[in-house]
């Protein structure tokens, strides 16, 4: 009998799905909601006192981080590496300067912004220090990061580690990250649907996944008005400004929620020959990509993973 | 005393300066390490379009592209369908 539990965390909706025994389950339910709170504390941007925040206020000097924030920033750290830049956690300055300076809620809440213009700001991950022997982080002065997609799938994964343990099979879904472990009884794969970009309340297709993780990544959702420009929150590193893409999102399946997660974005910046690249040179990911026309466009073994399709002409 | 230490102290610079200008002979004529190559990518074509398909149409079609066509939608399973969803936040 498959459970279900609801709330809302990190700006986005957490539902949890397990199978298994009512009781254990609830159990369970109530341990992932205490992880996920007290990870969305540590990982905020929009929250003074979290340990981010302390972090990137710490920036000029050594920060002794705990475990959780160093080991998300190590791998945000190795992913810029990997992606050649196309995924960065740097880019909180021109995240803000794009106009996305509050949490989303209060920014649909205060509407259009002033019409600054947009000052593209540059990254750099490669000036970003880590000392793993004393978990210690060092960032050079005027360097903040934003965590927010990697640590939200990176905290999907736990959480259902977490949850496995009550139960015998379970998904925890962070906002469209998600991380399934085992199968439903009766069940040969899990079934994820695949939003509509253009219309989120229609499904496009629907995916048949193992046990792992998928992540979509999209421009369409995190969306305000900038003066006279509609700006989004998928910042290319390369130019320090949203990026201008012809996809409207990217869902990556992977072994792992924060490989899925990175990937989503990195392949939704790089567009369709880039893509392609490094979704190969990667080795253990599939992508599905809508355009603006909502036609889906997938790497080679991306056929195997969807089932029904819904094509609005 | 002070005279050995004058000649602990030229010991001590005889034997930097030849251990120093040693390894350094040793360095240069040592064989150079080969430039090696990034191992080749296969980089494959623009990605292809997932043919679509009409549902419209699919009651009469075998099939469309790759894609096994359905008759209709299927039952959804009592789980997992619509509350599992994934498009970005």
């Amino acid at each position: 009998m498959m459970e279900y539990d609801q709330f809302r965390a990190m700006n986005s909706e957490i539902v949890l799905a397990a199978d298994g025994e009512p009781d254990a389950i609830a159990r369970g339910f109530g341990r992932v909601r205490e992880f996920i709170e007290a990870g969305e504390a540590r990982f905020t941007r929009f929250a003074d006192t979290s340990e981010l925040s302390r972090l990137n206020r710490s920036a000029g000097r050594w920060f002794q981080a705990s475990t959780e924030l160093f080991e998300v920033v190590q791998q945000a750290c190795e992913y810029a590496e990997e992606t050649g830049g196309l995924f960065d956690p740097s880019i909180l300055e021109a995240l803000e300067s794009s106009g996305y300076d509050k949490s989303m809620d209060e920014i649909r809440a205060r509407g259009a912004s002033s019409n600054r213009s947009v000052r593209p700001t540059r990254s750099n991950f490669r000036a970003i220090v880590l000392d793993e022997a004393y978990h210690a982080i060092h960032l050079p002065l005027g360097m903040r990061l934003d965590l927010g997609g990697i640590a939200k799938g990176w905290m999907a994964e736990q959480a259902a580690l977490i949850l496995a343990v009550y139960a015998r099979a379970c998904v925890v879904n962070a906002g469209g990250d998600l991380f399934a472990v085992g199968v439903p009884s009766a069940e040969a794969k899990w079934q994820i649907g695949l939003e509509d970009p253009r219309d989120p309340k229609q499904t496009l297709a629907i995916l048949n996944v193992d046990p792992g993780a998928v992540a979509t990544s999209s421009i369409t959702k995190r969306r305000w008005q900038q003066g006279d420009r509609v700006q989004h929150h998928v910042i290319d590193p390369r130019l320090g400004r949203p990026a201008e893409t012809r996809w409207l999102s990217v869902t990556v399946i992977a072994p792992h929620a924060t490989t899925a997660e990175v990937y989503a974005k990195a392949l939704l910046i790089a567009g369709a020959d880039e893509a392609s690249r490094l979704s190969v040179q990667r080795g253990d990911i599939t992508f599905i990509a809508v355009d603006t026309a909502g036609r889906l466009w997938g790497s080679p073994k991306s056929e195997e993973f969807l089932d029904v399709l819904h094509q609005y002409a | 005393m002070n005279r050995f230490q004058n000649k602990l102290r030229l010991l001590i610079v005889v034997g930097s300066a030849v251990g120093f200008l040693g390894s350094w002979g040793l360095l240069a004529h040592a064989g150079k390490p080969a430039a090696t190559s990034p191992d080749p990518v296969v980089v494959p074509a623009v990605p292809a379009q997932l043919p679509p398909i009409d549902f419209n149409s699919l009651e009469s079609t075998n099939g469309s592209g790759n894609l096994q066509p359905l008759p209709a939608l299927p039952p959804m399973p009592s789980f997992g369908f619509p509350r599992l969803r994934t498009g970005g936040s």
